[in-house]
């Protein structure tokens, strides 16, 4: 006998296999960036074409932290919550979406001397060293493809077997490059992620089997 | 030589005794903070059969009573873990490990409080050896526990007179700690899986297969999440004899209800003779220096009638 | 030998124990040992020929201390007329088997295997009307009778005389078939030392389907009275006392016998229904399971009891 006493609700956007793009990050993606340079960066999460969303990234080189998670919905939710945040140099920012509908694009900047240098524009090609992680949802033949290049990946998701040993939390990285995907095509289970690393400038899209 | 002598043969006795030893009935309840999670139980107890002797040394054993839970109820609240997908880390491109945020499935906190009834797999004996002890009983005087004042209330004893009142005092008592059987853990894994089938509805799809494949061993979720070392049949006889102090409880208690809250004989003080009538008032005497003794054939109850 | 090895319960009372018991019982019930005319209540109670011995608690509750008794008639009255009276038992004492207590007067002999001798003080006290209202009384017995005669004539006058003025209010006022009382001036007392030897044994009663423990008087004699020669007067008193014992007193003190058991079935017999049963005592049969019951042996009142447990 049991009672569910928490106030829990299933985030049916998790289950949307809705196809996912580079442009804008939802709840089953996330898009990662190296910042690589000591300083300040301005850091934006734009939907329907405004700001919800900004915050500072320090970069200095002897912070603790090498990785920096912002849940862009949580930081719209609850503006408090954002601040200034500190990485180590040549850390990465993963940005993503912990729960809801909502899509981001996100708008990196660092101002220097120099002027304002646009680090990361999820409107147009992600620069090479993102990263664009899925996580999927269905099994069957997944495709994924780099617009910029006109390159694909077939990904095969299998559903795990009774006995297999099996984690969700054990992503599949494929490198796309001019050349196209590498590893291609890939295997991998239902449940898991993928990560596209961008090896030059891309714009990914994943789609689900088609129905 | 006293001026009244009562005495019951050892058959008479011991049908008296069990009387009282029927009329056993505990219902302990209460709960424990882990940090991590909170348990709770909800019991009653009630003793049955066993054999009661008489014995030439004056003193009186109730053994191998059979004391029986009806009802054992634990119930154990906590936080289930989110359930995930994705997520994990891998070699980043620069170099160092780079880690994905994982995908939650749920959004809140997924709190389960799980009850489970260990009655049927809880058995202990219990064996008592005691010797009569007299307490003469004032209503406006005599100390008395709230437990037992419901005992009382439940059998209906009257405590508004004045009474001699002899008690089987407890000099000795055996009673088997808790040892659940591993069924009894199975029990408790079998309702956390309930639990976690009822977070996952089967609209779900495969992920939901996802999530329970990446779960494996519910007993090994259960396992970590109450941070139990190995045997949970084990940790649950613990939970009871140490973390809920269930064991000294009950030996407590059953010292409490035979020496001090149920007596085997009950003689009014002062003793009516003649009852009222519509006018004239009742007639009765005052008892003196009540004693009881048992030796291994019979018990004597003596009193003077006082001046 | 133990207690129960004849029958599974046994319970016993020691003479000095009821001795102690019957004080009790005078004390609080005293109107089971004072008889008395309704005047004790009130301009007699002075005179009674003992002072009643009563606890504070039955004195403060206002309870009869003596049970009221009709006048004693005179007898050839030409109107029914009575005159107060009192009989007090003062003292009380038994001797349970061997008789090692009382010594009993010759003529009641040695105290019998399984009997009880008792003795007891008694008082009878008298209103003695003054003399004064005995002429009176005279005066109105001479005119009623002279009414009486005249009524059987033709002529006679209708017009009734009045009723005594020398009579008790209480009695005066109230029923016209109750004698009047003649007001005493005076209360003559005479106390005297009865013995007795007696038995007990189980009875019943209507309603009841267990046994009651009763009193029985074997012989009653009074030692106080003595006539030479001996005539018929001791043995008058001695016969009115022994109705009054075993009629008035006697009755009164049986016992069930589950009351002698002083409780030590009560958790069975309380909870039997719990679990279907019926529980009653019984006594133990004679000669079968004991050779007495109840037995008044070695200064104690014995009784042997057996219980059957029948489903309900």
């Amino acid at each position: 006998m049991f009672e569910l006493q928490g106030d829990v609700v299933l985030d049916r956007a998790v289950l949307d296999d809705a196809p996912v793009d580079s442009t804008a990050v939802g709840v089953r993606a996330a898009l990662l960036q190296p910042l690589a340079e000591v300083g300040d960066y301005d850091v934006m999460a734009l939907r329907d074409g405004r700001i919800r969303v900004r915050v500072t990234v320090t970069v200095v080189p002897d912070a603790a932290a090498p990785q920096l998670t912002l849940d862009l919905a949580e930081l719209e939710d609850q503006p408090s919550v954002a601040g200034r945040y500190v990485i180590r140099e040549g850390g990465i920012v993963s940005f993503a979406v912990g729960h809801g509908i909502r899509r981001y694009a996100v708008l990196v900047q660092r101002a220097s001397a120099a002027g304002t240098r646009t680090v990361l524009d999820t409107r147009e090609h992600l620069p090479a060293g993102a990263m664009f992680a899925v996580t999927l949802v269905s099994t069957g033949g997944h495709r994924a493809a780099n617009l910029a290049n006109q390159t694909e990946l077939r990904i095969a998701v299998d559903a795990p077997q009774q006995g297999e040993p099996y984690s969700p939390a054990r992503p599949t990285v494929v490198r796309a490059g001019d050349g196209g995907f590498e590893p291609a095509p890939v295997q991998m289970l239902v449940g898991q992620a993928i990560v596209l690393i961008a090896d030059t400038p891309a714009r990914f899209v994943v789609e689900p089997p088609a129905s | 030589m006293p001026h009244l002598t009562v005495a019951a043969s050892e058959a008479v006795f011991a049908k008296t005794l069990e009387l009282v030893v029927d009329a056993v009935g505990f219902e302990p309840a209460g709960s424990h903070d882990f940090g991590a999670f909170r348990a709770g139980y909800d019991g009653r107890l009630v003793l049955a059969g066993g054999d009661v002797e008489l014995r030439s040394d004056g003193t009186i054993r109730l053994h191998e009573l059979d004391a029986r839970w009806e009802k054992l109820e634990l119930r154990l609240v906590l936080e289930l873990p989110q359930l995930q997908i994705g997520g994990g880390c891998f070699d980043g491109p620069l170099g160092g490990v780079v880690c994905l945020p994982a995908v939650t499935l749920f959004r809140g906190s997924p709190r389960v409080a799980v009850t489970i009834d260990l009655a049927p797999f809880v058995r202990h004996e219990l064996t008592l050896v005691g010797t009569p002890r007299v307490d003469y009983f004032d209503p406006a005087t005599s100390p008395f526990t709230e437990r037992c004042q419901q005992v009382h209330t439940a059998l209906d004893i009257d405590d508004t007179k004045t009474q001699w009142r002899v008690y089987c005092d407890p000099q000795t008592i055996d009673f088997d700690p808790f040892d659940l059987a591993d069924t009894a853990g199975d029990l408790l894994v079998d309702a956390f899986s309930a639990a976690i089938e009822a977070l996952l509805p089967p609209g779900l799809g495969v992920i939901r297969d996802a999530v329970f494949a990446a779960i494996g061993s519910i007993g090994d979720l259960v396992r970590t999440l109450l941070d139990i070392p190995d045997d949970i049949a084990e940790w649950l006889s613990d939970l009871f004899n140490v973390s809920f102090g269930l064991f000294n409880l009950v030996l407590q208690f059953v010292a409490d209800f035979f020496g001090r809250c149920v007596s085997f004989y009950q003689l009014d003080d002062p003793y009516p003779v003649f009852p009222a009538t519509d006018t004239l008032l009742a007639v009765s005497v005052p008892i003196e220096d009540l004693q009881a003794t048992v030796d291994d054939l019979e018990l004597v109850v003596t009193a003077n009638v006082g001046e | 030998m133990t207690f129960t090895d004849r029958s599974p319960l046994y319970a016993a009372v020691h003479e000095d124990g009821i001795n102690r018991m019957l004080r009790h019982l005078r004390r609080q019930r005293p109107s089971l040992f004072n008889y008395a005319t309704v005047g004790f209540t009130q301009y007699l109670r002075p005179l009674l020929c003992a002072p009643i011995d009563a606890t504070d608690q039955v004195l403060a509750s206002g309870q009869p201390l003596f049970t009221t008794e009709q006048p004693l008639p005179v007898i050839g009255a030409v109107r029914p007329i009575g005159l107060e009276f009192c009989l007090q038992v003062t003292d009380a004492t038994v001797d349970l088997h061997p008789g090692d207590t009382l010594t009993l007067p010759p003529e009641l002999g040695t105290l019998a295997d399984q009997q009880f001798a008792l003795r007891a003080s008694a008082c009878f006290g008298l209103g003695c009307p003054a003399d004064g209202t005995l002429r009176n009384l005279v005066a109105e017995m001479e005119a009623a009778a002279a009414a009486d005669i005249l009524a059987t004539r033709p002529t006679a006058n209708p017009q009734t005389s009045p009723r005594s003025t020398s009579t008790s209010p209480a009695f005066a006022a109230g029923d016209s078939s109750a004698p009047d009382v003649v007001t005493a001036g005076e209360v003559i007392c005479f106390c005297l030392q009865v013995f007795g030897v007696g038995h007990i044994q189980w009875t019943t009663v209507a309603g009841d389907p267990e046994p009651w423990l009763a009193t029985r008087l074997d012989g009653l004699e009074v030692v106080d009275i003595e006539t030479v020669p001996p005539s018929g007067l001791e043995d008058i008193v001695e016969c009115y006392l022994k109705q009054v014992v075993e009629l008035g007193i006697l009755p009164r003190l049986i016992q069930p016998m589950e009351r002698l058991m002083f409780d030590v079935t009560r958790m069975l017999q309380d909870n039997a229904p719990n679990v279907g049963q019926q529980v009653t005592l019984v006594p133990a049969a004679v000669p079968a399971d004991v050779p007495h019951n109840p037995a008044v042996e070695h200064d104690e009142l014995r009784v042997y009891v057996k219980i059957q447990a029948r489903r309900r």
